[in-house]
């Protein structure tokens, strides 16, 4: 970003942060706050920041017009200590974090489009498996490549990493342990990690059985598993698959061979069991709920990197809520600007493949172009 | 759940509000209490208790055994677990404050077992844990089960619905267990006044000498040759003034004190390091060693931590048959008692042992191990 692009994007940051209603976390005096500013030079953060009233930190984005705005997840004493042990911890709100990025490359409309599949799945494991009620779950999107979720219950609000790990493990299918998870008694329909296992196991014998696994005829053991037991397995797939589809988990289903096969095809974790497993499970990133003292964008600010409104969703929004069209923050107005790369792509429902050059877009686009380093400010055409 | 627990029931469970509320029946204050005759009497119940919670198994049968159903026994019963708790937040040692936590969670879960589903539920209950139908809800589930280290009680493992979380009949009273746990880990260690501590000083002696003595019993003097490897490893590292890692720091600390040797002792080894500075290292041994208060629990890592931690270094064979550095440090130390003892004629004569003590290699190890295990034979956990 040249100095004139550069000034241009802050104002309209600027604007933004003027016109529009920007929402106060719960307790923001007990947050801490921390800021990343449009500058040539630095990815530097300000942080260990304090703000008594929403009007405080109002007029600080107003003035400062910062290009990533951050509070604490965490509530705390003395949130502007610059020193984390003098901060005086009471609690944190409960946090899950989707990024498309440790999820699937690709294009970014890709990444979004497969996020949102992991946010569903997300959703419906935290409300219809682990009970917190819709209302106690806010939904944002993250500007940039994800959606963030936080839940406010204040029975969970002192929590410690370890009960935290416990909530995340589960919505990543973390842990599982065959001998345990295949001794409690449960409904073949309902969901639970028992259940998920079992499908990924019927996935994976049928695609063991098929010509993707060359390795099946090669080698002495697959994925850790003795061959002479994938023999033994593979011989009776459609037995076992029948069984399992209807719930019959019998000692004669679930024998000695396919705790073998389970336990080892859990150790591998690269290996295509693992792979097929880990689509039934929401892939959300684990240090950000484990650590209660994490930074998270505030709902309703702008993320510098795209332009785009870290936004809050409602539930009845989040099916068709599209990123790249709804959390658009600027005017319609032209703004002249100089494609320096190639770029390719949808936004607000437009779809472009143009070269380097000169254009007119609107001022949102041309905000996402200058942020994402696709283009600069243009002269006159 | 409506039900009236009988004054037995007190004595067998002091740590429920209305057995504390049975207590006040001797209408004085604690502090006021100490200088009574009956609060002599209590106070060295309470250094039996002690003594009892760091004896192992035997001891809570002792404790159990001699439960009485005279209100006046009673009293004197929830008295000396309330005295117990003031005289080891007296000696500030986490060794103690851990043995005793154990202890009350270990005794509670003896007495469960044999109690009828009535009570057990009402316990729970009183404990914060509404069973109903071997189902429970998903937040008090997680805070109980995250103290007990086996993948069983991982949510994931788990059928939930809707926030409930489903165990079984036998599961409860484990259950029970972890959570009284984790409640006497928070309120065990209180601060107690000064002036009362030294008041009652010479139970705490008492109490102290005990402690001393078991040490003793379990490893010995103190054997610089039979360190293992990994604790070797660090002392080196701090002899030749390398920055050594918190966790490095921590292990070796536990490891010291828990074989028995003094802060002094350890802030010694300390001192070998070039830019050795007193103040600094005195604060963080004592911080680790539990003399500057904390209740929370403090044993030296298993091996399988120590690995995840990367300091596991330099490994022998020896190590292949031991889970945890103090096991290997015992097995050492015989093996070169012994040697000695083969050179110089001696037979049979194992200056470890005392008469009458306890020899039973598991059952001590399990004193010092995984501080989420929770019964002996459980005590190879690998998740910190
Ligand atoms: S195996 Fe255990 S005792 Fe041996 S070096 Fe490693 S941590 Fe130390």
């Amino acid at each position: 970003m040249n100095r004139e692009t550069l000034e241009f994007t802050r104002e309209c940051f600027r604007n933004y942060y003027t016109n529009s209603n920007i929402l106060s976390p719960v307790s923001m005096e007990k947050r801490e706050w921390g800021f990343i500013f449009f500058d040539l030079d630095a990815v530097h953060m300000r942080r260990h920041i304090a703000f008594l009233r929403a009007e405080e930190f109002r007029s600080y984005l107003k003035n400062l017009a910062p290009a990533h705005v951050y509070y604490s997840t965490a509530y705390y004493g003395s949130p502007d200590a610059p020193q984390m042990k003098d901060k005086n911890w009471s609690g944190a709100d409960l946090v899950f974090d989707l990024d498309a990025d440790h999820i699937k490359r690709g294009s970014y409309e890709e990444m979004l489009l497969r996020v949102k599949e992991e946010l569903f799945k997300l959703l419906s494991m935290l409300t219809d498996e682990l009970g917190f009620s819709k209302k106690e779950i806010e939904i944002v999107f993250s500007g940039g490549r994800g959606y963030h979720i936080h839940i406010r219950n204040a029975a969970v609000y002192r929590w410690g990493s370890s009960e935290r790990r416990e909530l995340i493990d589960y919505i990543c299918g973390t842990g599982l342990e065959p001998s345990a998870v295949l001794k409690f008694q449960s409904d073949f329909k309902e969901n639970n990690w028992k259940n998920r296992m079992l499908d990924s196991l019927m996935e994976y014998l049928v695609w063991l059985d098929g010509p993707d696994s060359k390795q099946a005829e090669s080698s002495k053991s697959i994925e850790g598993v003795p061959k002479k037991i994938v023999e033994k397995i593979l011989e009776k797939k459609d037995f076992l698959i029948e069984k399992i589809s209807l719930g019959e988990l019998s000692e004669k289903v679930i024998d000695n061979d396919v705790k073998t096969i389970l336990n080892a095809l859990l150790t591998k974790k690269d290996g295509n069991f693992q792979k097929i497993l880990n689509e039934r499970a929401a892939r959300a990133d684990e240090p950000v709920t484990t650590d209660t003292k994490r930074l998270i964008r505030l709902p309703s600010s702008l993320h510098g990197g795209t332009g785009l409104q870290v936004m809050k969703l409602e539930w009845d929004k989040i099916q068709e809520f599209r990123p790249l069209t709804d959390a658009t923050a600027f005017e319609d107005r032209e703004v002249r600007v100089e494609l320096i790369k190639p770029f390719s792509g949808t936004f607000s429902d437009n779809s472009y493949d143009i070269k380097k050059g000169p254009y007119r877009v609107s001022e949102s686009m041309a905000v996402f172009l200058f942020c994402r380093g696709y283009a600069e400010l243009g002269g006159s055409i | 759940m409506k039900i009236a627990l009988d004054v037995r029931d007190f004595g067998k469970y002091p740590f429920l509000k209305e057995s504390q509320a049975f207590l006040s029946e001797y209408k004085i204050p604690l502090d006021e209490l100490i200088r009574t005759d009956n609060g002599k009497i209590a106070l060295n119940h309470a250094v039996s208790r002690i003594k009892r919670a760091l004896s192992g198994h035997a001891g809570i049968v002792g404790s159990i055994a001699s439960l009485s159903n005279d209100t006046g026994r009673v009293r004197i019963e929830i008295a000396s677990y309330a005295f117990s708790r003031i005289l080891v937040s007296c000696a500030k040692d986490r060794y103690l404050i851990s043995r005793l936590t154990q202890f009350e969670a270990d005794r509670a879960y003896l007495l469960l077992l044999e109690e009828n589903d009535d009570i057990i539920e009402y316990v729970a209950s009183r404990m914060g844990l509404t069973i109903e139908q071997n189902e429970l809800q998903l937040i008090p589930y997680v805070e109980a089960a995250v103290q007990i280290s086996l993948p069983k009680w991982r949510l994931v493992n788990r059928s939930v619905i809707r926030g409930m979380v489903k165990i079984s009949n036998d599961e409860k009273i484990e259950l029970i267990r972890a959570k009284i746990l984790s409640f006497q880990r928070q309120n065990l260690h209180q601060a107690v006044p000064g002036s009362i501590c030294e008041e009652i000083l010479p139970f705490i002696a008492d109490v102290i000498k005990e402690h001393q003595e078991k040490i003793l019993e379990q490893f010995g003097s103190v054997d610089e040759t039979s360190y293992p490897p990994c604790m070797m490893a660090i002392i080196t590292a701090v002899t030749k003034g390398f920055n050594i890692p918190h966790t490095a720091r921590f292990a070796l600390t536990a490891f010291l004190h828990t074989i028995g040797l003094s802060l002094d002792g350890i802030i010694e080894v300390f001192s070998r390091a070039p830019d050795f500075s007193i103040e600094k290292t005195q604060y963080q041994v004592e911080h680790i060693s539990g003399r500057s208060g904390y209740g929370t629990d403090y044993t030296p890592p298993l091996c399988a931590t120590m690995q995840t931690y990367g300091i596991c270094t330099n490994k022998d064979s020896l190590c292949e048959k031991v889970n945890h550095p103090l096991t290997y440090y015992k097995i050492k130390k015989k093996e070169l008692i012994k040697k000695k003892g083969e050179k110089s004629g001696l037979r049979n004569v194992n200056p470890d042992s005392s008469p009458g003590k306890n020899t039973n290699e598991d059952d001590d190890s399990s004193d010092v191990t995984g501080t989420r295990s929770y019964k002996e034979g459980e005590n190879d956990d690998t998740k910190t």
